[in-house]
C-alpha cells in the first residue's frame, strides 16, 4: 500500500512546481527524505522514509543499467 | 502530459521505446548549464541530488511538438562534428566556458533521434526528421536569460549522416575538426572507442559487406570506420559552407576563424574565458591540456603507419588541400 502510496505521491509532485522547488533546496539527502515525508504526509500521502529511499535506489540503479 | 508548462527548467536526458514510440526521460536541470564534457556527466551530475534522481518526467516524444510556443528556444549557432581523439571536446568545452552558450556534447537523445529504430522496424523519414528537429529544438531552450548562442557536438559517427544533418538544418554552420590519421589511430589502440569495435556501427552505412567482417582485423576495420568519416566530411566539405579544422590549428583557432565561421563575436572578458578554458585537458579538466602528436607519432607501430597510409593518407590530404584553399578540382 506505501509503495503506492509513494509512487502517487511522485506523479503528486511532479504536477506541483511550488512543492518541486521547496523539495529541490534540500541536497542532504538524510535532511531531503525527512521533507520529503512532511511534505507527503500534509499532502495527505503516508509512505516511509525506507520506502522513499529505496524508490530513489531503483531510479539510480535503472539510470545505471539503461545500457543494459 | 496535460499541462507542457509542467517541464519549465526540464530537459530529455534519455529517450527509450515504449513500443513502437520514443519515449523520454527528463532530467530537471534548472540553474545548471551544461558544462562537463559530455552530456552524460552533467546529467550524472544533476542526478547525484535526490531530488533530480528521484522526480524525472516520462513523456511521449510527441510532447515536443509543442513545447517551443511555451519556451525561448534558440535556433543551432554552429555544429561540432569530428574524427574522434582529434581535439574537438576542447573546442566544445572552451565554448561552454562562456555563459551565453548553450553545449550540448555527444548526447544519448540525439544519437537515439538519429539512429534508433523502434522494433516495428525502420522509421520513415519524414518521421525521423521530425524527431531530429524537435530533440534539437528541446536541448536548446534557453534556461537563463544571457543564453543566445547554441552548440552541438555530435558524436563522431555522426559524421556518417552529415548530408541528412545539413538538409535538415542548412542554414546552421558547421565545423568538421581532423587530425593526423596515425595520432587518432593510437589514441584509439591505447583506449578503444565504441565506434571503431565492430557491431556497433551497421557495416551498410560504412561500406563494408558484412561477410567480410570476420576477416578484419580490429586495426583495420578501424582503419575503414575512420576514412569513412573522413569520407563524408571530405564529400561535404566540396559542397561549400563547412570549415575545416585541424587539430594543430588548436587552440587558437576557436577564437578567429571559428568564431566567424559561427557568426559569433568575442568580449574581451569572452577571450580570457576561453584562454583559460584552452589550457585544461578537455576531457579530464583537473589536468593540464598537452599537445602530444610527437609522444604518439612516436608509438605508432609499422604496421599501423602502413594502415594508415592505405586507408586515410589520401582522405587526409584531401581534407588539408580543402582547408587550405589548395585542391585542384
Amino acid at each position: 500500500m506505501s509503495h503506492h502510496a509513494f509512487e502517487d505521491f511522485r506523479q503528486h509532485v511532479l504536477q506541483n512546481p511550488d512543492l518541486q522547488q521547496r523539495l529541490r533546496q534540500e541536497t542532504d539527502e538524510t535532511a531531503f527524505f525527512k521533507e520529503l515525508v512532511r511534505a507527503g504526509e500534509k499532502a495527505g500521502f503516508s509512505f516511509s522514509e525506507a520506502e522513499a529511499r529505496e524508490a530513489l535506489r531503483a531510479q539510480r540503479r535503472a539510470w545505471s543499467e539503461r545500457w543494459i | 502530459m496535460e499541462d507542457d508548462s509542467l517541464l519549465a527548467g526540464w530537459v530529455p536526458c534519455r529517450l527509450y521505446w515504449k513500443g513502437p514510440c520514443p519515449w523520454i526521460d527528463w532530467c530537471y536541470l534548472g540553474e545548471y548549464r551544461f558544462t562537463e564534457p559530455f552530456f552524460e556527466q552533467t546529467i550524472h551530475r544533476c542526478f547525484r541530488e535526490p531530488f533530480r534522481a528521484l522526480f524525472r518526467h516520462q513523456t511521449s516524444i510527441e510532447v515536443l511538438a509543442g513545447l517551443d510556443s511555451l519556451r525561448s528556444v534558440i535556433p543551432p549557432t554552429g555544429f561540432i562534428f569530428h574524427l574522434s581523439r582529434c581535439g574537438s571536446t576542447l573546442i566544445s568545452q572552451m565554448l561552454a566556458a562562456l555563459p551565453q552558450n548553450i553545449v550540448i556534447s555527444e548526447a544519448g537523445p540525439i544519437d537515439f533521434a538519429l539512429r534508433a529504430c523502434p522494433p516495428a522496424g525502420e522509421p520513415s523519414l519524414e518521421q525521423r526528421v521530425r524527431w531530429i528537429r524537435w530533440i534539437v529544438s528541446a536541448l536548446g531552450h534557453a534556461q537563463h536569460p544571457m543564453q543566445r548562442h547554441y552548440f552541438i557536438k555530435f558524436d563522431s559517427w555522426h559524421t556518417l549522416l552529415l548530408p541528412l544533418l545539413l538538409e535538415v538544418f542548412p542554414e546552421t554552420p558547421w565545423i568538421f575538426v581532423y587530425r593526423d590519421p596515425v595520432e587518432v589511430m593510437v589514441s584509439h589502440q591505447r583506449q578503444r572507442g565504441l565506434q571503431v569495435v565492430p557491431g556497433f556501427i551497421h557495416p551498410r552505412l560504412l561500406g563494408i559487406d558484412p561477410t567480410e567482417l570476420a576477416d578484419l582485423s580490429l586495426d583495420t576495420y578501424m582503419a575503414r570506420v575512420l576514412a569513412r568519416f573522413c569520407g563524408e566530411a571530405v564529400s561535404c566539405a566540396r559542397r561549400g559552407h563547412g570549415l575545416l579544422v585541424n587539430y594543430r590549428q588548436l587552440p587558437e583557432i576557436v577564437m578567429t576563424a571559428t568564431a566567424a565561421h559561427f557568426r559569433i563575436a568575442f568580449e574581451v572578458e569572452d577571450l580570457t574565458r576561453l584562454q583559460e578554458a584552452s589550457f585544461h585537458h578537455a576531457k579530464r579538466p583537473s589536468l593540464r591540456f598537452d599537445k602530444d602528436s610527437e609522444a604518439k607519432q612516436r608509438d605508432a607501430s609499422p604496421e599501423l603507419k602502413a594502415l594508415a597510409a592505405t586507408w586515410l593518407d589520401p582522405l587526409f590530404q584531401q581534407l588539408e588541400q580543402i582547408r587550405t584553399n589548395t585542391e585542384t578540382r
